[in-house]
């Protein structure tokens, strides 16, 4: 019987190690994008007036795989990314990490639950939250 | 004259090429293959499907995928810049670069090759008498 894992003759993990170029080998690349283990997704902050955005860099998961909390003045990313090879594909290569994460970041300043928005486009999560009225910036009337 | 402008146009836009491929980022890229094709996919969050380009030439596969601008705003917290993504594999011999097929979605990019007839496996049957 034909073993369901015998391939013929040629080499693919072999070939495409070898030949696979450095873009750019000579001149700098920026480096493999891939984060390590332990900061999957990549996340970033900005603090944009009162408000505060966060993105994240999970690409390949469907949007009912992601839970977000948000408590006081910090967010928790949870989600799971599966592996998507089907029956009979055999891995020569693997560098996209996969499994569930979860991550807790702290916010610039605390935040208003209910004003939290997220949307997942092209594989990043962006997630927009006011921040809570105390930690906004007010105006103080002088007296004269 | 003329041959001296055209040089050094050149080679300026050598230099901008240079400095321009400096700074891609590489994507992660997982390779897998079936008895009837091979899979490449690539991770490349922020790139909409229409940035993406795709190129076969020879045996050689290039991939370049254009990102989404950054967030406005004051970065408070960062683990990584927004880049765009370049990356290229020879292929082997074995796969049939006349039939690409490359699906986009959720920033994951899949390429698919088929293999060439005489690569896949194939049952020889055995005669004889007995």
């Amino acid at each position: 019987m034909l073993s369901q894992t015998w391939f013929p003759v040629f080499d693919v993990a072999k070939t495409l190690d070898e030949m696979d170029r450095l873009f750019g080998a000579v001149r700098q690349p920026l480096g493999l994008r891939s984060v390590p283990r332990g900061t999957f997704p990549a996340v970033n902050v900005y603090e944009q007036g009162d408000a505060a955005v966060l993105t994240a860099e999970v690409p390949g998961i469907d949007a009912k795989d992601l839970q977000l909390t948000v408590l006081g003045d910090s967010i928790t990313l949870r989600g799971e990314r599966t592996d998507e090879a089907g029956e009979g594909e055999r891995y020569y290569r693997r560098e996209r990490p996969t499994g569930s994460f979860e991550r807790t970041l702290t916010l610039p300043a605390p935040i208003n639950p209910d004003s939290v928005e997220a949307e997942y486009r092209d594989g990043i999560l962006r997630v927009r939250m006011e921040k809570a009225e105390e930690a906004k910036v007010k105006k103080v009337a002088i007296k004269s | 004259m003329a041959t001296e402008q055209q040089l050094t146009e050149r080679s300026n836009s050598e230099m901008d090429q240079v400095r321009e491929e400096a700074r891609y980022y590489r994507p992660a890229v997982d390779v897998s293959e079936t008895t009837e094709e091979l899979i490449l996919r690539y991770d490349m969050p922020g790139v909409h499907r229409g940035n993406v380009d795709i190129v076969v030439e020879k045996n050689t596969l290039g991939v370049t995928g254009k990102a989404d601008a950054e967030e406005s705003g004051t970065p408070t917290y960062r683990e990584t810049r927004v880049g765009d993504y370049r990356r290229e594999f020879t292929l082997p011999e074995d796969v049939d670069t006349e039939h690409v097929e490359a699906k986009m979605d959720a920033g994951v990019l899949t390429i698919k090759i088929s293999k060439r007839a005489q690569a896949k496996p194939r049952r020889i049957k055995i005669s004889g008498t007995s």
